[in-house]
């Protein structure tokens, strides 16, 4: 999670203080003229110079800015609040309602916006409430078509399903589910909707149909500047236009930070971002690989980890964290296939994800981990995945690309890892994972989830990354099925590839396993080959696991 | 409460018209107290099935009875009907909002069936001690988001949703796939329990070993429902 940048909330703190205080400490009569100081140049004493009727040019833009900043607000307000409406209604009714909806925002979006704002100011000259309208009513659209299609997307979720099988009201599943979903993102367009007013109101006040002249507002401002420049008096121009461009942009760069701390759903999104990388690590792929000659047989250890902790950020306190794997002394070898088994939440999908540099947000690690051999930190582990490591996740619907088609997503890997994506390439990839051709062409969410974990894992594989870690690549497969699996990743073992996997399912651990550790609620209790431990379990933990005493 | 299907047929919207039906004409049911397990091979179809039989999706044709009652598809389900379904569905990531801790997605059914808007996990407290002891998940837990458990986890935690309501039919998917062998023999236990008190229980798992250790009657969706095998 990026936190906000401190320059933009600095400069927008200042920007604030200065318009709200600034007024209050030195109150200026707009219609106080001073014709003995006209034009002045900045000094001590006017910090901004002063205007053509003498009125000090630091107190006018405050005003005027205050007065921007307020309008705009009450625009960015009132037309998030139309849009969201418009939006929710759309998603809510459906059918007619939605297309009506829909072709009114068309509709609004191809009117001149200026200049149906500026009709709307003429029509009610000089009243601040006109121009908050004129900004809103050309405004809203956006907001409408966001929360819309966020909606429908949301409708259709798994969970949202669920509660209405479970017998949900839909009043209880918008308030429970939809409303929150779409909450954030309309928080984030209200603050963007921002600076764009502020422009709006500057360009209607500059064409002399914002608020009386009296007043201020930065478009005012800037309209009085016009005659200053003439007479050389730049710092008409450039004090309030500076405001205006330090203001939209502080507010649009807290809104670029803010928008990417959305992340808590990302998570599922795993895999996306896996292959996204790969795509960033293009040519380091191709070479990272070209450097080992494939299928000689490696030896030692893959992946090392010394004294390794895990902390977790606390769900009841977000301050601290807590220590979840401890003390993780874990050896994988390399070209082997080597088994974690341990009960439901004992830790092992975490270590994956540790190895892999894929740790949640506030999730951090002490200790020693190598890979190959060289000791890396999080962010090596980072560069790693996708090159030289590649994580297979266990929720395999969850991480596949929603909108690729089954073969998009296996040629895209391909082409990542630089290697021939022809059609043909891209069904013996799949068909390696037991995937069959008439599946190619479908979309994640007509797979079933065995389906699904198979497709996982075939895109895994043809990433072409040393170390494979595989998390529960079985878990909704059926005997036949998981036996194709089982020849895969022997055949990868076979290869010089170093398999890493997660799974509960003790019959395939026995056939497959070289070596095998069991995790037992955050530590490693046992580790060994697969016949010592399979065979004379010594731990406790390790015996319940079996089903037979230690 | 009794379940059952009766010719049902569906197919995939985009499987194209050559590639043939899902299922067709395929009918099944359960009868209270009874455990049906139902086996097949990745891709037969099973979920989609537990899904038409939730009414969750509707199927092209055929009609799902709940209690002597039909449900073709498109027709209206009462709300009290739904209530009495408890449903588990195979990804447990998909199946829980990631913006409600795991209590509050428990004891959500509880809450809408007392006509809250919104879960109140902090109303059902007790309620949530004794779902969370019957599916072994550590109270603690409960108190997490859904990204800060691990699957199997977040699987009993659903389960525990699904009976939070104690349904007359309980239609599982998987409800085991991500846990080990012994949790996984307790949840059947509790399937069983469920079973015991006149509810049918319709599980689909590729785990024929666990399954048929509760399972009444074990049926297998074979190839035949798919004209194009392989």
């Amino acid at each position: 999670m990026s936190r906000p940048r401190p320059l933009p909330l600095v400069l927008l703190g200042l920007i604030l203080a200065y318009a709200l205080l600034v007024p209050w400490l030195q109150p200026l009569d707009p219609r106080a003229v001073d014709l003995s100081a006209v034009l002045q140049a900045p000094s001590l004493q006017h910090f901004f110079g002063t205007d053509l009727l003498g009125r000090d040019v630091w107190i006018r833009s405050a005003q005027g800015l205050r007065m921007s900043l307020l309008l705009a607000l009450f625009a960015s307000v009132v037309a998030t609040v139309l849009g969201l409406g418009v939006g929710l209604l759309a998603a809510w009714r459906g059918g007619v309602v939605d297309r009506i909806a829909m072709r009114l925002v068309d509709v609004t979006n191809a009117l001149p916006h200026l200049l149906l704002a500026v009709v709307i100011v003429a029509l009610w000259r000089g009243q601040w409430w006109a121009i908050v309208l004129s900004i809103a009513l050309t405004h809203w659209t956006q907001v409408a078509r966001i929360v819309r299609s966020r909606l429908l997307a949301e409708r259709t979720a798994d969970y949202v399903l669920l509660a209405r099988a479970s017998g949900a009201s839909s009043a209880a599943i918008w308030c429970t589910h939809l409303i929150p979903a779409v909450a954030p993102q309309a928080a984030i367009a209200l603050v963007l909707q921002l600076p764009h007013a502020i422009w709006h109101e500057s360009s209607l006040s500059f064409l002399g149909v914002g608020l009386p002249p009296e007043s201020a507002s930065l478009g005012l401002l800037l309209e009085d500047a016009r005659g200053g420049l003439l007479a050389g008096a730049w710092w008409l121009l450039v004090f309030p236009a500076g405001l205006l461009v330090l203001v939209s942009w502080s507010t649009a760069a807290l809104v670029d930070t803010a928008g990417r701390r959305r992340g808590r759903r990302a998570f599922p999104k795993l895999f996306a971002r896996l292959f996204a990388r790969d795509r960033a690590t293009l040519s380091a792929a191709g070479s990272a690989t070209a450097e080992l000659p494939v299928g000689e047989l490696q030896v030692g250890a893959a992946i090392q980890t010394s004294s390794l902790d895990v902390f977790l950020p606390s769900s009841m306190d977000p301050g601290t964290t807590s220590r979840v794997l401890r003390g993780i002394n874990y050896r994988a070898e390399a070209g082997a296939i080597n088994v974690i088994l341990g009960a439901s939440g004992a830790g092992k999908s975490l270590l994956l994800r540790t190895l892999t540099g894929l740790l949640p947000v506030g999730a951090h690690f002490s200790g020693n981990i190598s890979v190959h051999g060289s000791p890396r930190d999080a962010a090596g582990l980072s560069r790693a995945r996708g090159t030289e490591t590649v994580l297979v996740p266990g929720s395999a619907t969850t991480s596949l690309n929603p909108v690729r088609s089954i073969a998009t997503q296996m040629r895209q890997t391909l082409k990542a890892a630089k290697r021939s994506s022809s059609r043909t390439d891209v069904l013996n990839a799949l068909g390696a994972a037991a995937v069959e051709e008439s599946l190619a062409g479908r979309y994640p969410h007509e797979l079933s989830g065995g389906q699904a974990q198979r497709v996982a894992l075939g895109l895994g594989c043809a990433v072409g990354a040393r170390i494979l870690l595989v998390d529960e690549p079985t878990s909704a497969l059926d005997a036949r099925t998981v036996e194709l699996m089982e020849q895969l990743l022997r055949a990868q073992a076979a290869a010089g590839i170093t398999i890493i996997m997660v799974t509960h399912d003790l019959a395939l651990a026995r056939r497959i396993a070289d070596y095998v550790a069991v995790l037992n609620d955050g530590e490693v209790v046992e580790s060994g080959t697969a016949a010592e431990v399979l065979g004379h379990p010594q731990h406790p933990a390790t015996g319940s696991l079996l089903g037979v005493p230690a | 409460m009794s379940l059952e299907l009766r010719g049902i047929s569906f197919n995939h919207p985009s499987a194209g018209p050559d590639s043939g039906r899902l299922f067709d004409g395929l009918s099944l049911s359960v009868a209270p107290g009874e455990i049906v397990g139902l086996g097949a091979p990745s891709g037969a179809g099973k979920s989609t099935l537990l899904r038409i039989a939730a009414l969750m999706t509707p199927a092209d044709a055929g009609s799902v009875i709940i209690q002597g009652q039909e449900y073709g598809p498109g027709s209206p389900v009462g709300r009290h009907i739904r209530r009495s379904m408890g449903v588990v569905l195979q990804s447990p990531r998909a199946a829980a909002d990631p913006r409600l801790r795991l209590g509050a997605l428990i004891c959500a059914p509880l809450s809408f069936r007392d006509g809250s808007l919104r879960p109140r996990p902090q109303r059902y407290e007790r309620e949530l001690a004794e779902l969370a002891e019957w599916v072994q998940l550590d109270p603690a837990l409960l108190w997490r988001y859904p990204h800060q458990v691990s699957d199997g986890q977040l699987q009993r935690a659903m389960l525990a949703r699904a009976l939070a309501l104690e349904p007359d039919v309980l239609i599982c998917d998987e409800p085991t796939a991500q846990l080990d062998p012994g949790t996984t023999s307790s949840i059947m236990g509790l399937l069983a329990d469920r079973a015991a008190s006149g509810a049918a229980v319709l599980i689909a798992s590729h785990d024929g070993a666990a399954l048929a250790t509760v399972a009444h009657t074990m049926l297998e969706l074979t190839q035949i429902n798919q004209p194009n095998p392989g």
